[in-house]
């Protein structure tokens, strides 16, 4: 195959940020990497899912209020009085379970192809560290809800991560910003869950496609 | 290979197929797998091969769904929250209101008759309009349907079925006098300056 004359682009030495956006969307695939059953598509339907939370969570941030008020009231609000707003929490909701689930399967697959070996290590290291960071944030999404069930939930949790020896206490003061877990926590545990927690998801998501497409599929160059 | 795959260029040049195309390529337009093209009405306009109807097919199937997700995001996000009208309030101190004066405050009428001073519901009994007082004739009279109220509230005319709502005055420590919309009261209640 001449190789040299379908990627053009090969002709200059592209280095830096286009070096990446092709690798990340690159001119041709092959036939073999588009194929349903060679991945069963589950990263990139995690990844579907990740958008649908991010246009449904930014809807949910219009009207849902962390602060002094009660949350929970926020919650009801938005999902019988606000026009579609059932739907737009529903599909909040079922796609944050929906992410979880798609994740573990997609590692199940990992693990059954042998692709988390070699130089694909740190793929599957970040890999775990985004399964983690999806599994905080499903959970920190719960708590945002704030009725009975979910902050005895965040109670027990929270008071957890207060039992770890040494780093405990200050971790949880850093992640609350209280003592102990209560409405005032609320704020802290959304700003987790709507901002930092996504951008740390984002930043190692840019690196595992990167590195994905980069190493080829699987053991196959693209 | 041929990536033009647009079939219009027959038509348009007459049968004569375009310079850029060599012979093993007119050969190939004519043969019967193509010949499909040549069933469609003959025209002006442009005609859809398989690649050309997925494409636009797709391009308006997800523009008509995109339309779709954007009203819902307009409707959802249309649900503001209005700042209500407050059911108790300070009406005004007890000189805004001398003897025989009829006052609007927000959603009420303060009255004051020889006997003290009384509030009326602003909104008509019969549909929720909000009504006047005209002064020259002494009545309350509600612009939707004509209904004509007394100074006390009684009904005179009009599709309203019952007189005006009396609602509670009260006064506080710095002789404010607080109205509270939702409190209903008689038709004798009064507050006087004692």
């Amino acid at each position: 195959m001449e190789v040299s004359n379908i990627f053009r682009f090969r002709k200059k030495d592209h280095s830096g940020i286009a070096a990446f956006l092709l690798h990340l969307h690159p001119p041709l695939i092959s036939r073999e990497r588009i194929r349903l059953t060679f991945t069963f598509c589950m990263g990139g339907l995690s990844f579907y899912f990740f958008l649908v939370l991010l246009v449904t969570g930014i809807l949910l941030m219009f009207y849902y209020r962390p602060g002094d008020g009660s949350p929970y009231l926020s919650v009801r609000e938005i999902s019988e009085l606000v026009p579609y707003g059932n739907l737009i929490r529903n599909l909040h909701y079922w796609g944050g379970q929906g992410m979880v689930i798609l994740i573990l399967f997609h590692m199940i697959r990992v693990v059954l192809t042998g692709s988390y070996q070699g130089a694909r290590q740190w793929i599957w290291v970040v890999g775990m560290v985004m399964l983690a960071l999806a599994v905080i944030m499903d959970f920190s999404g719960y708590l945002l809800r704030f009725d009975r069930e979910t902050f005895w939930a965040g109670f027990v949790a929270l008071g957890v991560v207060k039992e770890i020896p040494y780093l405990g206490e200050a971790l949880h003061r850093v992640l609350t910003g209280t003592s102990t877990y209560g409405q005032g926590s609320i704020q802290r545990i959304y700003l987790w869950h709507c901002v930092v927690l996504p951008i740390a998801v984002v930043c190692f998501m840019i690196y595992h496609f990167w590195k994905v497409s980069k190493l080829g599929w699987a053991g196959r160059a693209l | 290979m041929n990536r033009d795959y647009r079939c219009q260029t027959d038509r348009m040049s007459g049968g004569i197929p375009a310079p850029r195309e060599s012979l093993q390529q007119n050969i190939e337009r004519i043969t019967p797998q193509n010949s499909f093209n040549h069933a469609l009405p003959v025209g002006r306009g442009t005609c859809f091969d398989r690649r050309g109807f997925l494409r636009w097919g797709t391009l308006s199937v997800s523009l008509l769904s995109v339309l779709g997700f954007a009203r819902i995001i307009q409707a959802f996000l249309s649900a503001g929250r209005e700042e209500r009208e407050p059911t108790r309030f300070m009406a005004g101190l007890w000189d805004e209101f001398p003897r025989g004066s009829v006052v609007r405050k927000r959603s009420i009428f303060v009255v004051h008759d020889q006997n003290g001073i009384y509030a009326l519901k602003g909104s008509c009994p019969h549909l929720g309009c909000g009504f006047r007082w005209i002064q020259e004739k002494e009545y309350f009279e509600c612009p939707c349907h004509g209904s004509r109220f007394e100074r006390s509230g009684h009904l005179i005319s009009g599709p309203a079925g019952k007189p005006l709502q009396h609602v509670l005055l009260t006064k506080n420590m710095k002789n404010e006098i607080i109205a509270d919309v939702l409190k209903a009261v008689p038709d004798d209640f009064r507050l006087t300056q004692g």
